[in-house]
């Protein structure tokens, strides 16, 4: 399954690529149904329902949506950083690792119930703005490479910085 | 001096945030006046702003800041454009994670430093404190190296000087770490009548 979560206007999205309409095999994640609530840390999708968010909205299913082998995240760069739907979306995903930890690599990691084999998960970042700065840069080059590996060892991916998705990304 | 503390959790009660500014209020003393707000509630930027310092104190969600803080910080950035502030408070920043090492915070710290400079205020420094959880229950022999990061810290922000990054983890083995707070979760999974093969092997949702 091929994932992609984007924080673009979902109607203009699909219309500017319409080949991934009506996919089985693809799944869009956008700020569709209102504005998504934010993670309140309450750790439930951890230890009261594994893999659920008990948030009452219609994103509560974020733990086993934003999962397959391929993850694909397009987001607007905010302070070297991801925009707060894309962020919304990660937060509330968390239940998709379990609460325990294990040292990978010498750091701390949450151990993950999949993705061990190398290239068991493709996660591709495309960050788009006019004017992200080196700094910016810097700290997401950072973060997209922590997030790779907090997403299990076996996570190979690309981190693209561009000015317009609809001209810079091809699907 | 006036000091502006912007607590980032979401939770409502019982953050290790909003221990953390409660710990730094009391060290603070009288050597200055602590105002605190709530990321959450982003409103009353004249007075978040009327300030010496402004510090950001936040846990760390996958690798970044909890999706709401953005949001205040880009609201802030809004006004602050719209309303430039008389005094340009130094900006500083602790974030506190549950993983052992202080320095994944690093990326995090970075981002309000991205936006200190997309507002034109002074970064000054951030403190990334690790086992963030653990911490009211570690000895104070085990929390040599973080209470000692948090004073350079306090020294640093009562100073208005910038410095490098503090990174501190917690005065015990990784390997105690992971011990003791892997099987910290157990009694919390049966309280709610789970076991650990429940959350290693979750049931499909019903319905």
């Amino acid at each position: 399954m091929k994932v992609i979560v984007h924080d673009l206007d979902p109607e203009e999205f699909l219309n500017a690529f319409p080949s991934l309409k009506n996919r089985e095999d693809v799944r869009i994640i956008a700020e569709t149904h209102g504005t998504m609530k934010k993670c309140i840390g309450c750790f439930s999708c951890w230890i009261k329902t594994p893999t659920h968010c008990i948030i009452k909205d219609d994103y509560n299913d974020m733990p086993t949506q934003f999962a397959g082998e391929e993850r694909i995240v397009i987001s607007r760069c905010v302070y070297g950083g991801y925009s707060r739907f894309i962020k919304s979306v990660l937060d509330r995903s968390i239940g998709n690792a379990t609460p325990f930890f294990e040292i990978r690599k010498g750091e701390l990691k949450h151990v993950m119930r999949e993705n061990k084999g190398e290239g068991s998960l493709i996660f591709s970042v495309y960050m788009y703005g006019d004017t992200i700065t080196d700094l910016e840069k810097e700290m997401m080059t950072g973060l997209y490479n922590a997030n790779k590996a907090n997403l299990g060892s076996g996570t190979i991916g690309e981190l693209h910085f561009i000015s317009d998705v609809y001209t810079e990304v091809e699907f | 001096m006036k000091i502006t503390m912007i607590m980032g959790s979401p939770k409502p009660k019982g953050s290790l945030s909003i221990r953390l500014i409660e710990d730094m209020t009391a060290a603070i003393g009288n050597a200055g006046q602590v105002l605190v707000f709530n990321a959450g509630k982003p409103e009353r930027f004249e007075e978040v702003l009327s300030c010496d310092r402004l510090v950001f104190v936040y846990p760390l969600y996958f690798d970044s800041q909890p999706s709401h803080v953005i949001t205040y910080l880009e609201q802030l950035d809004k006004f602050i454009k719209e309303h430039p502030p008389k005094k340009k408070p130094s900006v500083y920043a602790v974030c506190n994670l549950g993983f052992y090492e202080g320095y994944q915070t690093k990326w995090s710290l970075g981002r309000i430093q991205c936006w200190a400079d997309a507002v034109g205020l002074p970064w000054k420094a951030g403190l990334g404190l690790g086992a963030g959880p653990l911490l009211p229950y570690l000895s104070p022999g085990e929390r040599k190296i973080t209470d000692k990061g948090k004073e350079q810290f306090l020294k640093l922000l009562l100073s208005d000087t910038a410095g490098d990054n503090i990174y501190t983890e917690p005065d015990i083995t990784k390997e105690m770490f992971v011990e003791y707070t892997n099987a910290n979760w157990i009694p919390q999974l049966a309280a709610n009548g789970l076991t650990v093969d429940d959350v290693m092997n979750p049931k499909p949702k019903q319905g």
